[in-house]
């Protein structure tokens, strides 16, 4: 018997079967009509429009009239530029045109130690090209958790949430409404929500080993996305030492650390696959792990952000 | 379409009523939790609205909009990272056969087998396999290149596959045949 010959009509069968079996979702739209008006919608950032040829990769043009070339040129000149805030600060303009090509990822590779970043330093600056180098963190604003003790930095322009509660070990309770929100979580939102960098810590409990302690977080995730730790990048956040997991069917990452008593977990998730790894690494070297949290101590009240 | 593209609300909301059923069905079939699907609909509605204008090819729409179900699928998943379903259908246990095919599994052994696929490997399987979309419009709807939709496919058939043989059990009806593992 061929297995993917008598198995593929039996799941289409399913499907269709199973589907047949859902509530009617029309009783959804009144929701979704009335969040419309608080809505705005997204437009272009550049007049795409008005480019006679398209380059499928970059979704530029190029002119065929002289007063267009004067126009392009600036345009393309623009663009660089355009590139690299975008890189910086979220999913290109575009990325929910239908044709685009996904996010040109590099692949995880082992992290070079990164640099310690202190409250008076200033984050290294990159020097790669914006597709495939590091992504310059040097205009980033600086987000203080007094609850979990860090400090890190992220795009002018995101949103910042603060945490409501303290993390403890387990499932996590989802916020209510808006964007995907836990109250445990230190959270900075591009600008639609997406891709978001979240942290959140907690003291490593009395007689559970770091080992332990990351068996026990890892079983706390879906297990059939939350790699194993054999596939895990090492990496050191503030000259301590850490880990960065890929998550393999969500879309996120994120780095696990240890700094004396304190764990400290960082993600950035996305939208669409796959997540920029990037991004969390240009989060990290941001981070500061110097301060002592108010976790110790526990506290009801928000940790407060401070945007300078 | 256009009118929707230029903020005209009542043009989307027309748009919306149009829609609804078929990324209702794309996210409960990814999703396999009715409430979850629900709320992936909505966002995905919102979505729709809110990146509307940036859609350049109006005649696209659709593949367009199973792209959006599908990362609200993504991101919905991401919000219960311990989900489980609580979708239920009828017996458990009960055979569930093709004509000419004999009963391989029951419909609980799918449904777990499913839900333990990545998300990413639900999505492909329910474009290709229950919107019958060619492997091609399966990568434009998903972003991905067509050779990694059909790699993605083939991967989770056979995930699937492995899955509902591992879950395979002895019950009071007779032997199913087995399937094979790869």
């Amino acid at each position: 018997m061929n297995a993917e010959r008598d198995t593929t009509p039996l799941v289409r069968a399913w499907l269709q079967q199973r589907s047949a079996t859902r509530p009617d979702p029309r009783p959804l739209l009144a929701d979704v009509f009335a969040q419309l008006a608080t809505t705005p919608q997204r437009h272009h950032r550049w007049p795409g429009r008005l480019l006679a040829l398209r380059i499928p990769d970059l979704r530029i043009a190029i002119p065929t009239r002289g007063f267009a070339v004067l126009v392009v040129a600036l345009t393309l000149g623009l663009l660089g530029s355009l590139v690299m805030m975008q890189v910086g600060s979220g999913p290109a303009p575009d990325a929910n045109d239908i044709g685009d090509p996904p996010v040109a990822a590099p692949p995880p590779t082992v992290s070079p130690a990164l640099p310690s970043a202190t409250p008076t330093q200033t984050p290294p600056a990159p020097t790669a090209t914006p597709s495939d180098g590091p992504i310059d963190t040097t205009r980033w604003v600086t987000f203080s958790s007094d609850r979990y003790g860090f400090s890190a930095r992220h795009p002018s322009g995101w949103r910042e949430v603060a945490s409501t509660v303290d993390w403890t070990l387990g499932p996590q309770q989802d916020g209510q409404g808006g964007p995907p929100h836990y109250p445990t979580f230190d959270q900075f939102l591009a600008p639609g929500d997406h891709p978001d960098f979240n942290g959140h810590a907690m003291r490593l409990p009395a007689g559970m080993t770091k080992d332990e302690w990351i068996a026990t977080y890892a079983a706390s995730m879906a297990p059939y996305c939350y790699p194993p730790k054999d596939r895990w990048e090492q990496t050191v956040v503030d000259g301590h030492p850490g880990w960065i997991a890929y998550g393999e069917c969500f879309n996120y990452e994120e780095s696990i650390v240890f700094a004396g008593d304190q764990v400290y977990v960082f993600t950035v998730e996305d939208t669409s696959p796959p997540a920029d790894p990037r991004l969390l690494k240009a989060f990290l070297s941001t981070v500061t792990l110097d301060r002592e949290p108010a976790s110790s101590a526990p506290s009801s009240s928000p940790a407060p952000g401070s945007v300078p | 379409m256009t009118r929707a593209q230029r903020g005209d609300r009542a043009a989307f909301e027309g748009l919306a009523a149009a829609s609804i059923d078929r990324l209702h069905a794309v996210a409960f079939s990814v999703m396999g939790d009715p409430h979850l699907a629900e709320d992936a609909t909505q966002q995905a509605l919102i979505n729709i609205w809110r990146d509307l204008p940036r859609l350049r090819e109006p005649e696209r729409f659709e593949a367009w909009s199973y792209r959006i179900v599908v990362r609200a699928c993504y991101a919905e998943a991401r919000r219960t990272p311990r989900w489980l379903p609580n979708y239920d259908d009828g017996p458990a246990n009960e055979p569930f056969a093709v004509d000419g095919l004999g009963r391989i599994a029951d419909r609980d052994q799918l449904e777990r087998g499913f839900r333990r696929l990545p998300v990413d490997q639900r999505a492909v399987i329910v474009l290709h396999h229950y919107l019958d979309l060619p492997l091609h419009e399966v990568a434009q709807a998903l972003g991905i290149p067509v050779g990694t939709a059909h790699s993605r496919l083939h991967r989770a058939m056979n995930a699937l596959r492995a899955l509902i043989a591992a879950d395979a059990r002895p019950t009071t009806l007779e032997p199913a045949p087995r399937v094979e593992a790869r």
